[in-house]
C-alpha cells in the first residue's frame, strides 16, 4: 500500500492489489517486513504462536496521551507489524505473497487491453458517424427489403428505400395511420412497428442484376418463394369499417388462408440506386424503369437529366413552380421538384420532354397564354419541411377567344373570361357567374360540407422542403399531406353518413355470397355509373341524370318489370322485391324542430310537407340541406317515413313521386 | 479461541475489532471496480435487443442508426444522446484505463456519465411507441448500478481526503 496522505488521485487507497515491498522511505509507512503466519511450506501456525503475542496483532496499541483520535505514527492505512487480519486468538491465515513480477505483468496486460479497447471504441464511434447508409450491393438492398417484408418490419422496409423517398413517405404514413385509427377504419394495433393480421415469408431468393447507369442497377428476381398467410383474428379492421361493411350486407369474417407463389413467375424487377454511400431500392426509379420499358424507349443518360433549380425561400419555391405551370414549362416544373425525392423523374424526363414540347407548342400556337400576376403565399411550420398555402392569387392570360383573368382575394374568386374559354364558376346567389365567395359555398352546401372544406383548406397546401440549402415543392409530400388533411377534416360521424349514402345508392343492388356482385336489373343507363365507386354521381352529369331518370321510370313502374328493380329491405342479399311492396304510410312532418330556409328559399317545413305529400325531390332536398343527424335530415332520408332512414335518396329509391 | 481474552503489551485487554467497518472497507476496496464492471455491463447491454419492429429486433446501435436514417432525431437532446451513445464504448474503455491507473475520480466521473447516459437512453426508447425489449431494462439496471458505484467511488475518495 502506498501513501494517500499526499492527496490528489494519483493512486487509489483501496486498491486490492498489494504493492511489492519497497525500501523504507522516511515518513512513509512500509509494508510489514516480518512475514505473518507460518513460513512457506509449513501448515498452520508455528508452535507457540497461538494467542496474541504482545503487540503482534489485533488492534493497534492505544494512543499515547494527548493523541486521541490521531493514528499512531506510521500506522495509517497500514496494519501494524505482524498484525495482518484476524481476530485476537484466531490462528493467523497462511501468508501467500503474490509474486511482484506477475502483478506487474497483470497490470501491463490490463493497460494494454485498455489501450486496445480505446482504439477500437474510437474507431467504432467514428464509423458510427461516417458509416454508409444502405446496403453493400444492389442485391443486398433488395434482399434487405424482402427480409424486412418477411419480418413485417415497416421500419426496415422504409430503411431499405432511397433516402429521399423514405423521407417523403415516412411522416405522412404515420399521420395516415393515426387518422385511420381515429376514424375507426383500422384498429389500434396497427403501428409502424407492427402490422398484424398478415404473415409473409420470403425464401430462396435468387437475383439477377443489370446495370442501367452509374449507381442505378435493375435487380430482377429470378427465383424464390413468397408465402402469404392471413391470421383472421389479427386483421386490424376498425370498428367503423366493420359497421360499414355489415350495414352494406357484408360480413367481416376473414378466412384463414395461406398462399405460396413462385417469385420466378412474377417477373418482379426492382431498381436499386446508390445513395448515401450505400444501395437502396428506389420506388420511383422502379416505376420509371417499368414505364420506360413499356414505352420501348432507350435508357436515359443517368445523372444528366433535368437539372434541379431550387429557390431561396419557401415562398419563391411555390412561385417558381406556378410560373412554370403557367408557362407550361415542363422542364421548369420538373426542375422545381426536390432532387432527392424526384431524382428518377429528373433522370427520365429527357425521354418524354421533347415529345411533350411539341404538344405544348401547339397549345400555345392556338392562342393560349397564361401569366401569374400575383401569388400570395404564407408558410406554416418550422425546420426544413414547411406547409405553404396560397392566400391570394391573380392570373391573367389570353385564350383563342380573348383575354381572361382569374383572381382570388382570400375570400372570393373572380373570373372574367369569354364564355367559350370554358373558365366559369357556378352561379352564385349574388347572380352571374363571375364571382364566387366562401359565403356562397357555405350557403349552397350543408354545414358538414362547409366544415369539411374549411378544415381542409386550413391544413392543405404545398409542402416545401429544403435540400442542399435550396427550397423545392415536394409533390409526394403535398399529395399525401392533402390526403391526411382530408382525413383530419372527417370524423366518425361523416364516415357513418357516407356509409348510409353508399347503402342507399346500392340498395337495389344484388349482393351475392362473394360480396358486392352483379347488379341485378339496373337499367342499362346506370351501368358503369352506380357500379363505379369512383363516380361522384354529379347530378349535372348527363349520364348520371339519364341513369336517375331510368331509375325513376322503373321505380314508377315504367320499366318492363316493375317487380324486379329496387329492394328496400336492409337485407340486401335478397334479390328482388316489388318496389311498392315495402313502402310504409308516410308520417306527417310534425315536431321536426326549428324550421330553416333551404338554399332555394323554401322553408324546411314546407319542403317536409311536400315530401310527405309525395314529392320525392323535396325529400332529397331536405335530406341534403339539413344538418347531419337532425330530425329534418332523417325525415328526408326516410322519404317521410315511407322507407328506412338510410334510404337517403328518395328519387332513386321511389321515383319523382311516391305512389299513394 | 474467539472467546479467549486478548491482551496488549502491558497485559491489558485489547479493544474489540470494529465489525461494522467491514462492509465499509469492502465497499471502499471494491467501489471503483464495481463501477468498472457495471459500465462493462452497460456496454454489453447496448448490443442486446432494445426494440422490435414486426419480427425484427434491433440493438441500441441499430435503433440509433434507424432513427437517424428515418429522420426521427430532431431535438438537440436526442442528437446529444445519440452522439453520446456512439462514444459510450470509448468512455468505458477510458474508464477501464482509469481504474487500472488508479484514478478514482476519473472512474467516478466516467462511471456517472456512462450510467446516466444508459439510463436516460433506455428510458427514452421505452417512452416511444416502439415495442421495447429486455435490453432496455437490463441497461437501466446496469446504468443505475454504474451510477451508484461511481458515486461510492467519489464518496470514498472524499472521505479519505
Amino acid at each position: 500500500m502506498s501513501d494517500n496522505s499526499s492527496g490528489g488521485e494519483s493512486q487509489d487507497p483501496h486498491d486490492s492489489t498489494p504493492e511489492p515491498p519497497t525500501q523504507p522511505v522516511e515518513g512513509v509507512p512500509t509494508q510489514p517486513v516480518p512475514p505473518v503466519g507460518p513460513p512457506p511450506g509449513s501448515f498452520g501456525p508455528p508452535p507457540g504462536s497461538f494467542g496474541p503475542p504482545p503487540g503482534s496483532f489485533g488492534s493497534p496499541p492505544p494512543p499515547p496521551p494527548g493523541a486521541f483520535g490521531a493514528p499512531p505514527p506510521g500506522a495509517f492505512g497500514a496494519p501494524p507489524p505482524g498484525a495482518f487480519g484476524g481476530f485476537p486468538g484466531e490462528p493467523l491465515p497462511p501468508y501467500v505473497a503474490a509474486p511482484p513480477k506477475h502483478r506487474r505483468t497483470g497490470r501491463f496486460l490490463a493497460l494494454a487491453v485498455g489501450l486496445v479497447a480505446v482504439v477500437a471504441a474510437g474507431a467504432f464511434a467514428v464509423t458510427s458517424f461516417t458509416g454508409d447508409d444502405g446496403s453493400g450491393s444492389p442485391e443486398a438492398a433488395v434482399e434487405a427489403l424482402f427480409d424486412a417484408i418477411g419480418d413485417e418490419d415497416v421500419i426496415g422496409v422504409l430503411e431499405s428505400l432511397a433516402p429521399g423517398e423514405r423521407d417523403a413517405l415516412r411522416e405522412p404514413l404515420e399521420d395516415i395511420n393515426s387518422e385511420l385509427k381515429r376514424l375507426g377504419l383500422i384498429d389500434d394495433s396497427v403501428d409502424l412497428n407492427h402490422v398484424p393480421g398478415f404473415e409473409l415469408d420470403v425464401s430462396d431468393l435468387t437475383l439477377e442484376t443489370e446495370e442501367l447507369g452509374d449507381g442505378v442497377v435493375a435487380v430482377t428476381i429470378t427465383g424464390g418463394k413468397v408465402t402469404a398467410k392471413t391470421v383472421p383474428d389479427d386483421v386490424p379492421v376498425g370498428e367503423t369499417l366493420e359497421d360499414f361493411v355489415e350495414e352494406n350486407g357484408g360480413e367481416v369474417t376473414i378466412e384463414e388462408s395461406t398462399e405460396t407463389q413462385d417469385l420466378a413467375d412474377a417477373g418482379i424487377e426492382l431498381v436499386a440506386v446508390k445513395d448515401g454511400g450505400g444501395w437502396h431500392v428506389s420506388l420511383f426509379y422502379t416505376i420509371a424503369e417499368l414505364a420506360r420499358k413499356a414505352a420501348g424507349a432507350d435508357k436515359p443518360n443517368f445523372g444528366h437529366g433535368v437539372k434541379p433549380e431550387g429557390a431561396n425561400s419557401p415562398e419563391d419555391a411555390v412561385k417558381h413552380l406556378f410560373d412554370a405551370i403557367a408557362d407550361i414549362d415542363l422542364e421548369g416544373m420538373i426542375a422545381a421538384l426536390p432532387p432527392d425525392e424526384m431524382r428518377a423523374l429528373q433522370d427520365y424526363a429527357p425521354l418524354f420532354i421533347d415529345a411533350a414540347a411539341e404538344d405544348i407548342a401547339q397549345f400555345k400556337s392556338d392562342g393560349w397564354e397564361i401569366r401569374v400576376d400575383d401569388l400570395g403565399v404564407k408558410t406554416k411550420g418550422s425546420g426544413d419541411t414547411l406547409l405553404a398555402q396560397i392566400t391570394t392569387f391573380a392570373v391573367s392570360g389570353d385564350s383563342p377567344d380573348g383575354p381572361f383573368d382569374v383572381a382570388f382575394d382570400g375570400d372570393c374568386v373572380t373570373v372574367h373570361a369569354p364564355e367559350s374559354a370554358g373558365i366559369s364558376l357556378p352561379e352564385s346567389d349574388s347572380g352571374g357567374n363571375d364571382e364566387l365567395c366562401k359565403s356562397d359555398l357555405e350557403e349552397a352546401t350543408s354545414s358538414a360540407v362547409s366544415d369539411f372544406v374549411n378544415k381542409l383548406s386550413a391544413d392543405a397546401g404545398f409542402i416545401v422542403v429544403k435540400v442542399d440549402g435550396e427550397w423545392y415543392v415536394s409533390p409526394v409530400r403535398t399529395f399525401l399531406q392533402t390526403f391526411v388533411a382530408a382525413l383530419e377534416a372527417l370524423d366518425r360521424e361523416d364516415i357513418e353518413n357516407f356509409s348510409d349514402f353508399v347503402n342507399s345508392m346500392f340498395s337495389g343492388i344484388e349482393v351475392d355470397d362473394s360480396g358486392i356482385g352483379p347488379i341485378g336489373d339496373l337499367p342499362p343507363e346506370c351501368e358503369g355509373i352506380l357500379d363505379d365507386p369512383t363516380n361522384d354521381l354529379d347530378p349535372n352529369d348527363p349520364a348520371v341524370q339519364a341513369c336517375f331518370d331510368a331509375m325513376d321510370d322503373q321505380g314508377n313502374g315504367g320499366g318492363d318489370d316493375s317487380s324486379t328493380t329496387t329492394t328496400f329491405s336492409e337485407d340486401t342479399t335478397s334479390t328482388t322485391t316489388a318496389a311498392t311492396g315495402e313502402l310504409q304510410d308516410p308520417v306527417p312532418p310534425d315536431g321536426l324542430g326549428e324550421s330553416f330556409q333551404l338554399s332555394d328559399g323554401r322553408s324546411a317545413d314546407d319542403v317536409a310537407r311536400a315530401c310527405y305529400e309525395g314529392d320525392m325531390q323535396s325529400c332529397d332536398d331536405l335530406y341534403l340541406e339539413s344538418d347531419f343527424g337532425s330530425a329534418y335530415e332523417r325525415y328526408g332520408a326516410s322519404c317521410a317515413g315511407r322507407l328506412p332512414e338510410n334510404t337517403n335518396y328518395c328519387t332513386i329509391a321511389i321515383g319523382e313521386t311516391a305512389p299513394n | 479461541m474467539r472467546d479467549a481474552p486478548a491482551f496488549d503489551r502491558s497485559g491489558g485487554p485489547l479493544p474489540s475489532p470494529d465489525v461494522s467497518a467491514v462492509p465499509v472497507r469492502f465497499a471502499r476496496k471494491w467501489a471503483h471496480w464495481f463501477t468498472v464492471v457495471a459500465c462493462l455491463a452497460v456496454f454489453a447491454c447496448a448490443f442486446l435487443p432494445w426494440a422490435t419492429s414486426g419480427r425484427a429486433s434491433r440493438s441500441s446501435y441499430a435503433l440509433a442508426r434507424s432513427a437517424e436514417r428515418l429522420d426521427l432525431i430532431n431535438a438537440a437532446w436526442q442528437r446529444g444522446l445519440v452522439v453520446g451513445w456512439y462514444f459510450m464504448p470509448l468512455a468505458v474503455a477510458a474508464l477501464w484505463l482509469a481504474a487500472v491507473a488508479r484514478r478514482p475520480f476519473a472512474v467516478a466521473a466516467l462511471g456517472t456519465g456512462v450510467g446516466a447516459l444508459a439510463v436516460i437512453g433506455a428510458l427514452a426508447v421505452r417512452s416511444t411507441r416502439l415495442q421495447p425489449e429486455f435490453g432496455t431494462s437490463a441497461t437501466i439496471v446496469a446504468g443505475g448500478l454504474a451510477v451508484v458505484g461511481a458515486v461510492a467511488t467519489a464518496w470514498n475518495q472524499k472521505e479519505i481526503r
